[in-house]
């Protein structure tokens, strides 16, 4: 339980609010400046300013920051939920770090909730110097006591940090939900799956989190109890059906245990529920095509095309794999002049002509006349710079045999290291 | 949901609204020196003006809550918030309110706790209970949240003297001596709590309530909003 105390200048572990570094990032000049002066007033005096998506993330890359304001709508590139995804995957936004999210009044964009992991906090505009300090102080007061463990968060002690943690909890120091999560999260990440799952029981309640619930999946899952793990997402579903991780999971136990339909059918409502998981996107994607839906399989790879551009990491599979949909359904000029697309648009990333040439294989299989020698030499230059991308790994020289090349598909498969990859 | 006649509503909007200005005039005339022409800021009269505009502005939004409804043209727009936000939100617009009148609010609420509701319709539930609140109280209000028997349960409370023994126990919209005109402001705001109440249904299921009870540990009242756990309305 919670009481929210009247604003005062200090953390609640006497930190004086002055010496926290903040970050605001927002699109629009007149709105950081508005960020700033609020922040001024309330006894902050470090204060970092970025103007979209990509000047943060490069921000956070170089500093640790306490607080991060950050709005949803960035304009383009990353929205305020992709930074915080990528900040955390980077582990630029720590254990102690309070991120809270600036979101438009009733957006439709953001859902509490939905998400493995949120914010902190919302701020929904407009909103006065009052809200601002009691929702910072209110996420200070429980971020503050996991100081301790950022700095081993951080250098990847994994194991160091979870004994911090239980140290914590035996102590009963900070809150004891956020301690078992992060216990949790870390024991999952050391391969001891037995803690990972305690910590997740430990939490459950009247209102056990839907992260607990999923988290008892994710252990059947890797204790190899596949039945459970549908069993343990089913019931997160059930009881809270907004919480769209627990939906991806489901999908994924489904087409390991032979039910491709029944998985597509799960991803397609959770990408019509929440579109804009890149990751969604493309297990639909692969579903889809695997079922030979091809013009859902078209949709969701476009879709997650513009969702990688926007989170500045464009990977040419993306599209071509949009390609790959366009030809088997027999939209081959379509794929032909979207082809020289991705030729120019993905220059410079590592694997883009390993992916030209697969595409330019397929339309070759489908009749389309493609110069053939060339593709040939822009295949052997590549063999000759390197080995494919492990998502082509079987495909290319499978695709290489039905053209007639067994040579090449052999070379390649040699080069691979042999079959072992099946 | 018994249909209401909008008549009545009407009525009993203006009247108090009218109530409304008319003090709100009286008090700007008193913060103005009938001969010297200077103004004086006085912290009673501003509160007063602060109190008179809130009812004003609550009498509005309920009118036209009830309007859209009784038109059918309220779906509600149920999506998953944390309560403590709902809560905070509320208390820092109201803020400058309370502090004129003197009345301190604090708040008591799982931070993590999350629940499916309509935030413009429940906030429009807070403001009405509490402007009337801060008016009756002495000094402290709580607002809290907790889960009981599977249900949200929204409570106001404070140290005043409590409602009168006629208005305590369950209300609901069935109750049509609310609206009956000698029942004035006070029947409408708790016939638009009780509305928006059981606007919070699950198909089947058991409505959302409201109930006024007397057993505040503050001394006072305490004004409780029931809301039965719901699936979100939209797509996300």
């Amino acid at each position: 339980m919670s009481t929210a105390a009247p604003p005062s200048r200090a953390g609640s572990a006497g930190r004086p609010l002055s010496r926290l570094a903040v970050l605001v990032v927002d699109d629009f000049a007149n709105m950081r400046a508005t960020l700033r002066e609020m922040l001024l007033t309330s006894g902050f005096e470090d204060i970092d300013l970025a103007r979209d998506g990509v000047d943060a993330l490069d921000k956070l890359e170089r500093r640790r920051y306490d607080i991060v304001l950050c709005d949803y709508n960035l304009g383009d590139g990353p929205d305020g939920q992709q930074v915080l995804d990528r900040a955390r995957e980077q582990g630029w936004v720590g254990p102690a770090t309070v991120f809270v999210m600036v979101t438009a009044e009733n957006s439709n964009e953001m859902v509490m909730g939905a998400l493995e992991s949120g914010p902190d906090a919302y701020l929904s505009k407009p909103f006065n110097r009052e809200l601002l300090v009691v929702r910072l102080q209110r996420a200070l007061r429980r971020r503050d006591p996991l100081r301790a463990l950022d700095p081993l968060w951080r250098r990847g002690e994994i194991a160091q940090a979870r004994a911090e943690a239980e140290r914590m909890l035996a102590a009963g120091e900070g809150r004891a939900a956020d301690l078992q999560r992060l216990r949790s999260d870390l024991a999952l990440a050391e391969g001891e799956p037995g803690v990972a799952a305690e910590a997740a029981r430990a939490v459950t309640g009247e209102t056990t989190p839907p992260w607990a619930q999923a988290r008892l999946g994710e252990v059947a899952e890797v204790e190899g109890n596949l039945a459970a793990a549908e069993e343990a997402y089913r019931a997160a579903i059930a009881a809270t059906p907004y919480y769209m991780p627990a939906h991806d999971r489901l999908a994924f136990v489904l087409e390991r245990t032979g039910r491709e339909r029944e998985a597509l059918d799960v991803l397609v409502a959770a990408a019509e529920r929440s579109p804009k998981s890149l990751a969604r996107q493309r297990a639909l994607g692969q579903l889809a095509l695997a079922q030979g839906e091809y013009d859902r399989a078209a949709r969701a790879w476009r879709y997650a095309m513009a969702l990688a551009t926007q989170m500045q990491i464009p990977h040419p599979g993306d599209m071509a794999y949009q390609l790959e949909a366009l030809i088997a359904r027999g939209a081959t000029r379509e794929a032909r002049t979207k082809l020289q697309i991705l030729e120019s648009d993905y220059r410079g990333h590592p694997e883009v002509a390993w992916w030209v040439v697969v595409t330019r294989l397929r339309l070759l299989l489908a009749g389309v006349a493609v110069d053939r020698a060339g593709l040939l030499g822009q295949l052997d230059a590549a063999m000759a710079a390197g080995s494919p991308p492990p998502a082509l790994r079987e495909v290319l020289p499978e695709l290489l045999e039905q053209a007639g090349e067994g040579e090449r598909a052999r070379s390649l498969r040699t080069s691979n290291g042999g079959p072992g990859e099946t | 949901m018994k249909s209401i006649d909008f008549g009545t509503v009407i009525a009993i909007s203006i009247h108090d609204m009218k109530n409304s200005l008319g003090m709100a005039m009286n008090s700007l005339e008193a913060l103005r020196d009938p001969e010297t022409g200077e103004c004086n800021c006085d912290e009673q009269t501003i509160a007063r003006l602060q109190y008179e505009a809130h009812r004003v502005h609550d009498s509005l939004v309920q009118m036209l809550t009830l309007y859209r409804n009784q038109q059918g043209l309220y779906t509600p727009r149920l999506r998953p918030l944390l309560v403590i936000e709902l809560l905070e939100d509320y208390w820092a617009s109201s803020k400058p309110l309370m502090d004129h009148s003197g009345v301190t609010a604090e708040i008591d609420c799982d931070e993590d706790l999350e629940w499916v509701l309509d935030r413009e319709l429940v906030t429009a539930v807070l403001e009405n209970v509490v402007t009337n609140t801060v008016r009756y109280c002495h000094g402290r209000i709580r607002l809290s949240a907790v889960v009981r028997d599977g249900e949200l349960w929204l409570q106001v409370e404070d140290d005043g003297p409590g409602f009168p023994e006629p208005m305590l126990g369950s209300r609901t919209t069935e109750d049509q001596a609310m609206l009956e005109r000698g029942a004035g402001r006070t029947g409408l705001g708790l016939y638009f709590c009780a509305m928006i109440a059981e606007l919070h249904t699950v198909q089947d299921g058991t409505p959302g309530s409201v109930r006024l009870s007397n057993d505040s540990d503050l001394g006072g009242g305490r004004f409780t909003l029931r809301l039965p756990a719901l699936p979100p309305s939209e797509t996300l």
